[in-house]
């Protein structure tokens, strides 16, 4: 890629390509068909497991209840212990690519304790390609 | 007249200062840049101090550079928010980072308010590259719990009251801690101990059981699944509502040994194989009146415990319930009930006792103050009946305070 300095002009309007592009980032991105980090079949698993959660996957990026879900810990929303490894269940069925990721670090992701982001993170880390 | 001038010129800068500064809108902080490359493209998902809504973003830029700090463009290709992630924004990059360039500094412009320019908050981070790496990362991150949660569940209490120049305790621990090496493989200490006779189960469990979690309800699962595979994001919401309504999400099988023994010092220990097959439920929504809340159940349906000259059948179940009062007024923030029964028959007499023996032990906190990422609250206690290995009878009834983890937002 060439370089260049960085200039001092707006540089949103530059950074954003036509404004064709930054009609579609305003209106939202579908930033799910373009990154696949198992964000989706995270909420999707825990709503399978507590009524307390919903999903709504139709809209783009999708929408839960709590609002805030990934900030809270799965215990907030009902599930303990037990349920912890019903939801690695459903999870290594919905993204079979890391089933071995999933039950080689099972005794840190079955705690109700866990914040939904951190495992989430762990989900988007175990599906990235693997260098080279 | 010039200082009348001076005077109402300089009132006219300061009520144009406060004005602004009445009008602008808090620009939350990027308080994390995580930067990946996916087959996807390369993005960044950049974490705010505070949920920003989306209608206020104006903008991203992004610049990368070397470890020498030679900064260059990298062009934005789009932005947008996460699903369930209010405090996230995530930015897509065009083409890719070149090899040597190992940072990565993003600029998100926000809305400032009516009348006022955007304002830019920035983040910097390592972009990284190997995903081996970043898997590490994330498990350290899991693993970044306090020690007692990291010990997969602790539940201990401990009740002192001094009576009549008698000292009166109890000690109630259940300790479960998983293998590092080998999964679904659980190591447990249960100590339930009273200084009084009537309240002293004189039970005490050590040993190591293996767990297996099948899930229940296929049908609607695989249905859940292929349709998030393929995008049929109305269809999964269907399968979702289906599974939603039922009752067991799953159950499990548990098998394991341990040993028994009198924690008062008899000198009675026991090696068993323990063996159970039971049910969990799903999460199921409670709606009184002003209390909303939410309750869940496990069912042992079936178990054996042998030994050399033991033979016990089980069975058994537990229950919680949580309520919490919408009243902001209300003195207590937060209620929680908690069952635990089991019943044991007894195939072969142990010390003179055959038929059943059952176990009872029911609990009621009542939280009413949080401080930080604690409750506190107090919590009464009623245990009934006997545990092996000698089935000493208990009938006991304890009070005392409790401080819990409050498990809400970080």
């Amino acid at each position: 890629m060439k370089s260049k300095k960085p200039k001092k002009i707006n540089q949103h309007a530059k950074a954003s390509g036509s404004r064709a592009a930054r009609k579609r980032s305003s209106g939202g991105v579908p930033a799910r068909g373009a990154v696949r980090d198992g964000a989706v079949e995270l909420a999707m698993a825990v709503a399978g497991l507590t009524a307390l959660v919903r999903v709504d996957a139709s809209c783009d990026p999708f929408v839960t209840e709590p609002a805030d879900l990934f900030d809270r810990t799965f215990a907030y929303v009902g599930l303990d212990d037990n349920q912890m490894g019903l939801l690695r269940e459903e999870l290594r069925a919905m993204l079979p690519g890391i089933a071995a990721q999933l039950a080689a670090h099972s005794q840190a992701l079955d705690r109700a304790e866990l914040r939904i982001a951190d495992y989430a993170s762990f989900l988007r880390a175990a599906l990235l390609p693997p260098a080279g | 007249m010039n200082s009348n001038s001076r005077f109402w010129g300089l009132l006219c800068l300061v009520a144009v200062f406060f004005c602004g500064r009445g009008h602008s809108a808090d620009i939350p902080a990027v308080s994390l840049v995580e930067a990946f490359a996916a087959p996807g493209g390369e993005y960044a998902d950049i974490t705010f101090t505070a949920a920003v809504e989306w209608a206020r973003v104006r903008g991203a830029r992004a610049h990368s550079s070397t470890e020498t700090g030679r900064w260059n463009v990298r062009e934005v290709e789009s932005w947008a928010a996460l699903g369930g992630r209010p405090r996230q924004l995530r930015v897509m990059l065009s083409g890719e980072t070149p090899t040597a360039h190992t940072l990565l500094r993003v600029c998100v412009s926000l809305d400032a308010g009516a009348g006022l320019p955007p304002r830019e908050t920035c983040g910097q981070t390592r972009f990284g590259r190997n995903a081996a790496a970043e898997l590490l990362r994330a498990v350290e991150k899991l693993s970044r719990l306090p020690a007692s949660d990291r010990d997969k569940s602790v539940l201990a209490s401990v009740y002192l009251s001094r009576q009549a120049s008698a000292t009166i305790g109890s000690a109630d621990i259940n300790l479960v801690r998983g293998d590092a090496r080998s999964k679904d493989l659980n190591y447990f200490v249960r100590l339930k101990r009273g200084s009084m006779a009537g309240m002293d189960p004189r039970h005490l469990e050590a040993g190591a059981a293996w767990r297996r979690n099948v899930l229940l309800h296929r049908s609607e699962r695989t249905r859940l699944r292929d349709w998030t595979r393929q995008g049929g994001w109305a269809e999964a919401a269907g399968a979702l509502q289906e599974l939603q309504q039922k009752w067991f999400a799953g159950h499990t099988v548990e098998v394991g040994v341990k040993l028994e023994g009198d924690a008062s010092g008899e000198n009675r220990w026991l090696g068993l194989v323990d063996a159970g097959w039971g049910l969990q439920s799903t999460t199921r929504r409670v709606n009184l009146p002003g209390a909303p809340g939410w309750f869940r159940f496990r069912l042992l349906a079936a178990g054996v415990e042998a030994g050399r000259e033991q033979a016990r059948v089980k069975w058994g179940a537990g229950a919680a319930l949580l309520v919490e009062p919408q009243e902001p007024a209300a003195p207590i923030r937060r209620w929680e009930f908690t069952v635990e029964a089991v019943g044991r028959w007894l195939a072969r007499p142990e010390l003179g006792r055959r038929g059943v023996r059952a176990w009872l032990q029911a609990d009621a906190k009542a939280f009413f103050a949080e401080s930080g990422n604690l409750r506190y609250g107090l919590r009464l206690s009623l245990q009934r009946g006997s545990l092996p290995p000698l089935f000493a009878p208990v009938n006991s009834v304890q009070l005392g305070f409790v401080a819990e983890s409050a498990g809400g937002v970080e």
